[in-house]
């Protein structure tokens, strides 16, 4: 496993919709498991492929505090999403420097493909949910901030460009 | 995703910011991670410099950047178990202030010029004079890493009048 390069805000690759993944192959596993080490290194709570310059539908999510439940997902969409929403403080290493509380759904119901290669659908809350949702985000070529009101991003820009140097 | 990073920093008066820090002996994530953290949460402050310590933890680590001329780019520095190998004759005066001493500012006379050595991020030592507002800021940092305060230069009368107003503060914070 290797831990990748993360890509800086704004790579065309993070702005474009990622390719969904055919089959789960080798090459598929070999980038979830560098992915989970990089996740690690971050250390963060979810990585999208769209962040270490691979344009693919994959992505893996760890919201524990021991670092050992990792899962990994390709080609996932949100099913269903609940009306009641949570508000975390998210970031990303592709902007260091700077985060923003984003308003999502609580609560949602996603299908991917699993390690195993079969699509399943599995409900995530609290974190996790928020982790996922972040993750799709990246995978439609969208970052947390895209989630913003125009003056609030465009703040969260200038911010980053004054901590960068 | 990563986490929201900024830290809460300590308001004086609090045991952690009077006690010596221990030297970094390895540069870890964790460590990497409490630096970057350390740096946002000083530019969301907004400060020049801040020391572990205000934020907790026990290690001689130091973050800062005196850079505030718009349209400079900014100069973010992390110092690891930094010391002070030369300082000059020559004293300056600034009016200083604390992020762990919100709104409560002092003249503090202090070497012009001093030169620093310390590890960088990446494991590299290195070394270099500062002067002007980054010799007082670093001195200023390092002091925190050996437990000390800005308001331990003031007149002991001083002191005392502004640790009561950061005891009142921190009563105010603790009931809102």
């Amino acid at each position: 496993m290797t831990v990748r390069p993360i890509l800086r805000w704004p790579q065309p690759v993070l702005r474009r919709a990622a390719d969904p993944v055919a089959e789960i192959d080798d090459e598929v596993r070999q980038i979830w498991d560098d992915m989970v080490e990089t996740m690690y290194a971050m250390p963060g709570v979810g990585l999208a492929a769209p962040q270490i310059g691979i344009g693919r539908q994959i992505a893996v999510v760890d919201a524990s505090d021991t670092h050992d439940v990792a899962l990994r997902l390709a080609n996932p969409e949100v099913i269903e999403a609940s009306e009641d929403v949570s508000v975390f403080p998210e970031a990303s290493p592709c902007l260091p420097g700077v985060n923003a509380e984003i308003t999502r759904p609580e609560r949602v119901t996603v299908g991917f493909l699993n390690a195993e290669g079969v699509r399943v659908t599995q409900t995530f809350t609290g974190l996790w949910a928020t982790s996922v949702q972040h993750q799709i985000d990246h995978l439609n070529g969208r970052m947390y901030f895209d989630n913003l009101s125009r003056v609030k991003r465009e703040m969260l820009l200038k911010r980053a460009k004054k901590v960068a140097s | 995703m990563k986490r929201m990073a900024l830290r809460e920093i300590l308001i004086h008066p609090d045991p952690r910011l009077k006690k010596p820090c221990t030297p970094v002996d390895d540069i870890t994530p964790e460590l990497r991670k409490l630096a970057d953290d350390m740096l946002e949460t000083m530019y969301d402050a907004p400060g020049v410099g801040l020391a572990a310590p205000q934020v907790g933890v026990s290690k001689r680590l130091l973050v800062m950047d005196c850079i505030k001329e718009e349209g400079v780019p900014p100069r973010p520095m992390a110092l690891i178990n930094p010391k002070i190998t030369w300082a000059s004759d020559a004293l300056s005066t600034y009016e200083e202030g604390c992020l762990s001493i919100p709104e409560q500012y002092g003249d503090v006379e202090r070497p012009a010029e001093v030169t620093v050595t310390w590890t960088d991020l990446d494991g590299a030592q290195q070394e270099e004079t500062f002067d002007g507002l980054w010799a007082t800021c670093v001195q200023h940092e390092i002091d925190h890493l050996d437990g000390k305060l800005f308001i331990d230069y003031l007149k002991p009368l001083r002191r005392q009048m502004i640790t009561r107003k950061m005891v009142k503060l921190k009563r105010e914070r603790a009931r809102a």
